[in-house]
């Protein structure tokens, strides 16, 4: 295979530095607060320790080094220790770009890559000249898939295709730009707002019958429910305004072996996750998504960034139209079209969701009815609720494992279904509460980097069939 | 045996605590009476469930993967792979350094992977520890 050619042969002359203007960043900061402090003690000492901070930056960005190698790439920085991270290209989960507004004034970038394992796995290279930046990621990018040997133990099953390389010489290619429309659409119909409908609906439900107790108590009710009306619709809103400052102008596209996605207005992202990185995919929807025909798909690589943010990233909204094309990508070995239909668990399990949920609500139905005797007796219909709930639930979960990934889908009202491929699976583990077991069922979990999916309440002799069976690749 | 010192014994502390606490407060010898009987029940139950917890506590190294067994109430059983094996951790505690125990913690790329090993020989951890590592053969990437 030929070595990609340098994209600019400055990256790699030897050791090089953070763009100079780095020390400028977080001095403003420490200035106007010891601009604050010091008003009163006059400008000289204000001006000594913005020198001295200066100083200390000045002398923390010189020691502060980089060098790409041809396998690897060399950190070193710190002043009195020393500190030297290599990080060998091959084993980069992911690589992001980060540019807050004032460094988007300044055309400047911070470059992170990330390892597999914990916080000391990230490297995080604040600030370079983006052009700088884009050419680190290509040459990492270019000379971990030439050094790549077909067949190695992080291949098996995960489709790494010689060919794809190739096209990582071309432009990316785009697979769907989010129009800020459906961002807005996307943003008010997040969980948090839709799950608090849902519970304005069974509240309306409970306490619409008190209307019925006479003209006070019936404007009582009117009141309470437009209140909450209120509250609900203020709730989308706000969720609607951060996802449009969030993820504004999301652009999701294939290059070569990588998924790119971009996003943000004043902190701009652009995250880098090599396709057989992928670690864990989930799609989740609620009803108001699907009747818009969106759902939201969750990519989980192995990146060391710690937090949860770092370690995914979220497609807020794709239409159901692009998930195939997104999943024949990410999971190139995995044909999960047309989307195989999931194995449903047993009876028993039926059972126990039913009797759940119907408990769940027959507290505050029976608080109600109890309270506002004898009018509230009218909202004991809503236990069932419960019961149609928990046969929906049931309905909606279960499993399929094929030769390459393994599915669990839950969710009554919003669906999440996750996609496990078998090769990133690290351990299974089965539990069983005293009732569960006398049910025969049991809850299994699939450990994978940084998450850990898996379905409640299996057929029990399933569980443990697929708990050791799952691990060891079948 | 540790897990049965250990459960007992701390709850006998407590106990002994709470018992000062209420002679300290000049309770009646009746509240005092019931205190230390309580105490005395809750030793004995926590005793018990130690002895189940290490009665049911179970691990095999089978030919490719590591089983796990364990939980009173909650029946837990996780497998891990050889192969999968990063890091493998031996710590002994005061108390387990004096019964001659050793805890052998597992990591593998999955932060919620399940395995940690507790109260087993000194002798023994380090044995395993070979062997998990003899099997864990060859690099997987994650």
């Amino acid at each position: 295979m030929t070595t990609p050619s340098d994209p600019q042969s400055t990256t790699r002359a030897g050791r090089q530095r953070t763009h100079p203007l780095t020390v400028l960043f977080g001095l403003g900061g420490v200035g106007f607060g010891l601009a604050l402090g010091t008003a009163l003690e006059g400008a000289d000492v204000l001006a000594l320790v913005v020198g001295l901070g200066g100083a200390l930056r000045l002398v923390g960005w010189f020691f502060r080094t980089y060098e790409l190698r041809d396998d690897d790439m060399v950190i070193s920085g710190g002043v009195f220790t020393r500190r030297e991270q290599v990080v060998p290209y091959d084993r980069v989960q992911q690589i992001d770009f980060h540019r807050g507004l004032v460094a988007q004034l300044f055309g400047l970038t911070e470059l992170r890559i990330d390892t597999a394992g914990s916080q000391a796995g990230r490297v995080s290279l604040a600030y370079l000249d983006h052009s700088v930046a884009e050419s680190i990621r290509t040459w990492v990018l270019a000379h971990r898939d030439a050094t790549r040997e077909p067949g190695s133990a992080s291949d098996r099953g995960s489709g790494w295709d010689a060919a794809a390389v190739h096209d990582a010489d071309g432009a990316p290619q785009l697979v769907y730009a989010l129009s800020p429309s459906r961002l807005l659409l996307a943003g008010a119909t997040t969980s948090a707002p839709v799950l608090l409908l849902a519970l304005y609906c069974i509240g309306v439900m409970l306490v619409a019958p008190l209307a019925l107790g006479g003209r006070d108590a019936a404007l009582r009710v009117v009141v309470t429910l437009w209140l909450g009306g209120a509250i609900v619709v203020a709730v989308a809103a706000a969720s609607a305004l951060g996802h449009l400052l969030t993820y504004a102008r999301l652009r999701l596209s294939k290059h070569g072996e990588d998924l790119q996605v971009d996003y943000g207005l004043f902190e701009v992202q652009h995250l880098t996750v090599p396709r057989r990185r992928v670690q864990h995919v989930t799609i989740a929807d609620n009803p108001l998504r699907r009747a818009l025909g969106i759902v939201s798909l969750t990519v989980r690589s192995a990146a060391a960034g710690g937090g949860q943010n770092a370690t995914n990233f979220t497609i807020v909204a794709l239409p159901r139209a692009h998930v195939a094309e997104l999943l024949a990508f990410v999971l190139p070995s995995a044909p999960l079209m047309p989307f195989p239909r999931v194995r449903e668990r047993p009876p028993s399990a039926a059972r126990r969701a039913v009797l759940r949920r119907s408990l769940l609500l027959a507290v505050p139905a029976g608080l109600v009815a109890a309270i506002w005797f004898p009018v509230g007796v009218a909202s004991l219909p809503a236990i069932g609720l419960g019961i149609a709930w928990g046969r929906v639930a049931h309905r909606r979960a279960g499993h399929i494992v094929t030769e390459t990934v393994a599915i669990f889908s839950a969710g009554a009202v919003a669906h999440q279904t996750h996609i496990v491929p078998i090769m990133r699976v690290q351990s299974a583990r089965t539990r069983s509460s005293p009732l569960q077991r006398r049910a025969g069922l049991a809850t299994l979990s699939l450990d994978v980097a940084g998450a850990a999916p898996g379905l409640y309440d299996m057929h029990a002799p399933t569980a443990a069939e697929l708990r050791g069976e799952v691990p060891l690749g079948r | 045996m540790l897990w049965t010192i250990g459960a007992a014994g701390s709850v006998l502390l407590i106990t002994l605590a709470s018992l000062v606490a209420l002679m300290m407060s000049a309770a009646s010898s009746a509240a005092i009476a019931a205190a230390a009987l309580a105490g005395a029940g809750s030793t004995v139950v926590a005793a018990r469930w130690a002895r189940a917890a290490y009665v049911r506590w179970r691990w095999s190294a089978g030919a490719r993967a590591l089983e796990l067994r364990h939980g009173v109430v909650i029946a837990h059983h996780s497998v891990i792979p050889y192969h999968r094996l990063q890091q493998i951790d031996i710590v002994r505690g005061p108390l387990e350094r004096v019964l001659g125990l050793a805890t052998l913690t597992l990591r593998t790329a999955a932060a919620t992977t399940d395995a940690q090993i507790p109260g087993i020989d000194a002798a023994a951890a380090d044995a395993l520890r070979r062997l998990l590592l003899e099997r864990a053969g060859h690099d997987d990437a994650v």
